[in-house]
């Protein structure tokens, strides 16, 4: 049995902590990636950071963009997070031209993406912190694997 | 400082700081304000006494109150999450462990380490570990 695709009853939205940063996601992301790079560390300050890549016509955010802040964390790569809270909400890819990372922590009341669990693993796993695991069965690939 | 010190900081490097003693009581917090402070499906902490805590670029430094008495601290030129301060713990500050150096680990002893608000975790991804897994901070 394929594993289930939630289907999404309107869009899925999400905001930061504070609730001034707004988004509306109308697709389910292509994939999520649990990254495990020191960058992804370091930007949450948490273990890995948890992203699904979007068509960039899929997110909508509302009237608030003037609050977002941007910092490059690798050439090109611009990390969007929320100047008041410092909720990290988008990632940009300097040559992904139509598509966004959207850090799914950001999602209301952890509602489901909407990806089919095929399309979801571990990513950079050669570089996840020594003293813990989350030993799911999901896929780990080095780097961004193949 | 101790050849041992934990160190850590933001993304930009424009917030450091150093521990003179490993952290306690490691917390994997998967309730709503951590999953929306960090980006994240859960956060985890580690306990420090603010007297073992040394901080260099307080004036990069912003906070943002999430729940009454409780302040986040984070980085404003990268928005990388650092410490939270809570008024019902002065003498502490809960790192948050991403931001620690290399992937260090916080040197907490074997026991202290367990997932917390595991009620309120998403529920479409399950770490399967086998730490303890506790409803809001357990008793």
């Amino acid at each position: 049995m394929p594993e289930q695709s939630k289907n999404v009853l309107g869009p899925v939205t999400g905001g930061c902590q504070c609730g001034a940063v707004r988004y509306q996601l109308t697709a389910p992301p292509s994939e999520v990636v649990h990254c495990h790079c020191s960058i992804c560390r370091r930007a949450h300050g948490a273990l890995f950071a948890t992203a699904g890549v979007y068509d960039k016509g899929a997110v909508i955010i509302d009237n608030s963009k003037d609050l977002l802040a941007a910092f490059e964390s690798s050439p090109g790569n611009q990390r969007l997070f929320c100047s008041r809270c410092g909720g990290q909400l988008f990632l940009m890819v300097g040559h992904w031209e139509h598509q966004i990372f959207v850090v799914l922590g950001s999602l209301d009341s952890g509602q489901h993406p909407g990806h089919e669990r095929a399309n979801e693993k571990h990513i950079f796993w050669e570089s996840r912190v020594a003293w813990y695991d989350p030993c799911d069965d999901l896929p780990k690939v080095e780097g961004i694997g193949t | 400082m101790t050849t041992s010190a934990i160190t850590g900081g933001c993304q930009c490097g424009a917030v450091r700081y150093e521990i003179s003693e490993p952290l306690h009581d490691v917390s994997h917090c998967h309730c709503s304000m951590c999953r929306k402070a960090h980006g994240t499906l859960f956060a985890s902490f580690g306990r420090a006494r603010r007297d073992s805590f040394n901080l260099t670029g307080e004036q990069n430094v912003t906070g943002y109150e999430s729940s009454p008495g409780m302040v986040r601290r984070f980085c404003k030129s990268c928005g990388g999450q650092v410490v939270i301060m809570s008024n019902d713990a002065p003498e502490v500050f809960f790192v948050a462990l991403g931001s620690l150096d290399a992937g260090q680990s916080p040197g907490h002893a074997a026991g202290e380490e367990k997932h917390i608000f595991w009620e309120s975790k998403v529920d479409w991804y399950d770490p399967i570990d086998d730490l303890p897994k506790v409803t809001g901070y357990g008793e």
